[in-house]
């Protein structure tokens, strides 16, 4: 009996010390290693303990770096002081490990559709929606194509060994907190997981379409409504490059095609949300500022994230020295400048995505018919690990297009642009970009940018300012890619891309400035033909250029002011209307005084402000009377969205039919939707406490990559719209705000919602944030050597050893 | 009873300490994420989990004892 007792006893406890050191998944729910979290020397404590060290040395395990040394300002950002490439790329690898590795694995894994290995089977339709969309299989062709030029790929190797020599010394104490929240252990970084970063920015930027939605709209509307409901041009647009220039070029012939099906068995009854993250920049000329140097300016717009998706670093070698932001995972700076040149990027948003009906050859569907012969389709199995359970197997076709889905019984493929690199040279774009000293060395460096495709802004000590539109542009017919195309002739999709040299470029252009705010890249005279996705931004560029124009001896301080700039374009030109066609008789004293504050408002969506919120519910209130067709369709079809300047222009024709509210048998007009909407939002508005304001309703979040609320950044205090240059929206915003003056020394400034380590038990996790929230900026540091670096700015030094 | 009193001690001084030297609003959302427990209250569970773990190495050093005494 006794030795019954102490087997059990011992067998118990070996037992519970298995699972408290190793972890349990029960069903759904896994159990991280408890005793490991909660253990004092490894688990969070530990986390918490070393958040802010900064080691004095750090290994470069086995390679051979020499004299490279790492100087942190007060802000915890690196200035890599290096004698190569090699060791630039190396260092700056091995610290972005170890302030974000959690963030490119997560960033990596969420791309790949590789979520399920380490949460279980609640991320399955997500990683299953990212494996359909052929997101691994991009992954590999891109890395393919990279590992063709060994110098280059050289290059990539030290940067990824920079990555992998911070993992491989880690133990499980060393490692982020939410690898031991969640219970998995950092892998290995390589090319791959390189490219995925990449593809995840093409996903958020370069994804946009509408081809379904559009396709299906125009079946379901006349000819006559469906260009009244979805316009071409917007009359008020003010193109990225300036209306008028001329296009002194050859253009490429082109013998591709359109072919759109628009039957009505092709549906979807759930419209994806379209999604497009605008930015701002601009750049003025040295004649038009008032200390005679030229000044550029960037804020790209996208998600809030902590970490945040930016890594500020300074990279300085013999060859060049440059400061900015980098996306960690990817190698260079990204945004940024160096000694002679600056340049921002805002997102091109042309449509880079079609969809092609397969037309079969049997019904196996094992073969298809693409230029009158019978292709085999191709397959891939996708295999996804799911924690705690046997993996899902999935086999999906891939034809000439793309990867094949099934939607509403059609099989449908997918083209994008981005399943495909055509440059090895493209991963080290960054590179030519941050050693550019020149408008040639830079115009060379962003011909060979391929994706995301971004108006990239140039400015440089010479006086030289330009804009190019750089990407691959797919080379279409006219109206290809807009619906949904008939996938049994290859000439039905674009042929290739836009020679560079024909992609849209201006350079000191005579109105001494060029602006982008994601608006149509060109006027009409520009010869190849491109399509918007999923719209072109109908506001903040006719502001930004609007201002520009009227501005003269610049400095840096107003530039900043127009980067806060929270006036609303879309509230210039609808609030007068609004005001003009009210009924005043149907308001009660109470509803007059919120009319007449309306009637006084400056446009400016300030925080504090009341005369924002009201407009914009009763903006929000008029679109949805205006188009409650549209929304009616929508609980039945996936119909595209009305863009909401058209609901503006509408206001020009008082009596059209769509301002009849198809619930009541009165024939509404204009002045029928306005005060209607009116009275809803003072009806909304009114139940609200005395103190709440623009912010509350903007409501401003940071959230943490994982969704961990408690790690989140909640209510950001500030103004702004996304239709404002300061286009603060719930998730997002401007993610990184930069000013440059290009004088004889380079004065720059910048901040991003966010901070340098990933660690939430560290001070610089988010201490960015409320001086973002203020409109602050940051003088960014940036002395060419390590002896010119301020010693009241220095935080800490760390030096590579063997 | 030793063991669970020695690993507690150590256990709960040592995550005790580390929340003192570092950011005690870490500890505070922590908590929020563990179901809304004070920083202190991990603390607490860190003592026991260290006296769990001392007591059971105790518990089985001694039944591994007996097991080799009865077999010799």
């Amino acid at each position: 009996m006794n030795t019954f007792r102490s087997l059990f006893t011992i067998l118990l406890s070996t037992g519970l010390l298995y699972l408290g050191l190793n972890g349990i998944n029960i069903g759904e729910t896994s159990i991280p290693p408890v005793l490991k979290l909660f253990s004092p020397n490894e688990g969070f404590y530990a986390t918490a303990r070393t958040a802010d060290k900064i080691p004095e040395t750090i290994s470069s395990q086995g390679e051979t770096l020499t004299d490279l040394s790492i100087l942190y300002d007060d802000k915890l950002v690196p200035h890599i002081y290096a004698n190569s490439d090699e060791e630039a790329f190396f260092a700056q690898g091995y610290l972005e490990a170890q302030h974000r590795l959690w963030q490119m694995d997560f960033l990596s894994r969420a791309t790949a559709g590789q979520l399920s290995e380490i949460v279980g089977s609640k991320a399955l339709s997500l990683d299953k929606k990212q494996r359909t969309k052929g997101m691994t299989w991009a992954a590999e062709n891109i890395t393919k194509v990279w590992n063709k030029n060994p110098t280059y790929s050289n290059l990539m190797d030290k940067y990824i060994e920079g990555i992998n020599a911070y993992i491989s010394q880690l133990k499980y104490k060393d490692y982020p907190l939410e690898f031991k929240l969640i219970g998995y252990k950092p892998q290995l970084w390589d090319t791959k997981k390189s490219a995925l970063i990449l593809l995840a920015m093409c996903q958020s930027l370069n994804n946009g379409e509408y081809d379904w939605e559009s396709t299906i709209s125009k079946n379901h509307f006349s000819e006559e409504d469906y260009q009244l409901l979805y316009p071409e041009d917007n009359p008020n647009q003010k193109s990225i490059i300036p209306e008028g220039t001329e296009w002194n070029f050859t253009p490429k012939e082109n013998n591709s095609k359109t072919h759109p099906v628009l039957s009505s068995q092709l549906r979807r009854d759930i419209a994806p949300l379209p999604k497009m993250d605008g930015s701002n920049n601009w750049v003025v000329a040295a004649s038009k500022t008032k200390n005679g140097n030229a000044i550029l300016c960037n804020d790209p717009h996208l998600d809030f994230s902590l970490p945040s998706i930016w890594y500020e670093l300074h990279i300085s070698t013999n060859e060049y020295s440059c400061y900015g932001v980098s996306i960690p995972g990817i190698s260079g700076i990204n945004i940024g400048f160096n000694e002679n040149i600056a340049w921002g990027f805002t997102n091109v948003g042309h449509d880079v995505t079609d969809w092609y009906v397969i037309d079969w050859v049997d019904d196996d569907k094992t073969h298809y018919w693409l230029d009158g012969k019978k292709v085999a389709i191709e397959t891939r199995i996708e295999i996804i690990n799911i924690k705690g359970m046997s993996p899902s197997i999935d086999t999906i076709k891939y034809c000439h297009w793309g990867p094949i889905q099934e939607i509403n019984g059609n099989d449908i493929a997918m083209r994008w642009l981005s399943h495909q690199s055509m440059n090895p040279t493209e991963q080290l774009f960054n590179l030519s970009l941050n050693k550019a000293s020149n408008i040639e060395e830079w115009k060379e460096a962003v011909d060979a940018y391929e994706k995301p495709a971004q108006n990239i802004v140039f400015a440089s000590k010479d006086g030289d300012i330009a804009l190019n539109v750089s990407g691959n542009l797919p080379l279409r017919a006219k109206d290809q890619g807009k619906y949904i195309e008939m996938g049994n002739d290859s000439k039905n999709g674009w042929n290739g891309f836009i020679p560079k040299a024909h992609n849209p470029f201006s350079k000191n252009p005579e109105r001494q400035f060029l602006a982008s705010a994601n608006q149509m890249t060109t006027d009409e005279n520009y010869p190849y033909p491109y399509n918007g996705a999923p719209y072109f931004e109908d506001y903040r560029g006719q502001y930004l250029i609007d201002q520009l124009y009227k501005m003269d001896e610049i400095t840096v301080e107003d530039m900043m002011q127009l980067q806060l700039d929270n006036s609303s374009q879309r509230a210039i030109y609808a609030l007068p209307q609004f005001l003009r066609l009210i009924d005043k008789s149907r308001l009660n004293p109470e509803q007059i005084k919120v009319l007449n504050s309306l009637a006084k408002w400056d446009y400016k969506y300030e925080a504090d402000s009341k005369d924002a919120l009201h407009f914009q519910e009763w903006f929000i209130q008029y679109y949805k009377n205006t188009w409650d067709e549209i929304q009616h369709l929508k609980d039945s079809i996936a119909v595209r969205s009305v863009e909401s300047w058209v609901s503006i222009e509408l206001l020009k024709d008082p009596n059209n039919k769509y301002f009849d509210l198809i619930k009541t048998n009165k024939k509404e007009t204009a002045k029928d939707i306005v005060t209607n909407s009116f009275l809803e939002m003072y009806d909304k508005t009114s139940k609200l406490d005395d103190n709440y304001t623009w912010v509350d309703r903007k409501a401003t979040k940071v959230q943490h990559l994982a969704r961990i609320e408690a790690f989140s950044y909640h209510n950001m205090q500030n103004g702004g719209v996304a239709n404002a240059l300061n286009a603060m929206r719930p998730g997002g915003g401007p993610s990184w705000r930069m000013v440059v003056e290009l004088g004889e020394e380079m004065r720059a400034y910048g901040i991003y919602p966010g901070g340098q380590s990933g660690n939430p038990a560290s001070k610089y996790y988010n201490n960015m944030i409320d001086k973002f929230a203020k409109g602050e900026y940051y003088n960014l540091l940036f002395p060419r050597t390590e002896a010119s670096f301020p010693a009241d700015k220095l935080l800490a030094k760390t030096t590579i050893e063997p | 009873m030793i063991g669970f009193c020695i690993m507690a001690i150590i256990w709960g001084a040592h995550a005790f300490y580390s929340v003192k030297i570092s950011n005690i609003e870490f500890f505070e959302k922590l908590g929020i994420v563990f179901g809304g427990l004070g920083p202190y209250v991990l603390c607490l569970i860190s003592l026991l989990l260290g006296g769990l773990i001392g007591g059971l190495f105790m518990i089985s050093g001694r039944r591994l004892k007996n097991l080799f005494n009865q077999g010799s």
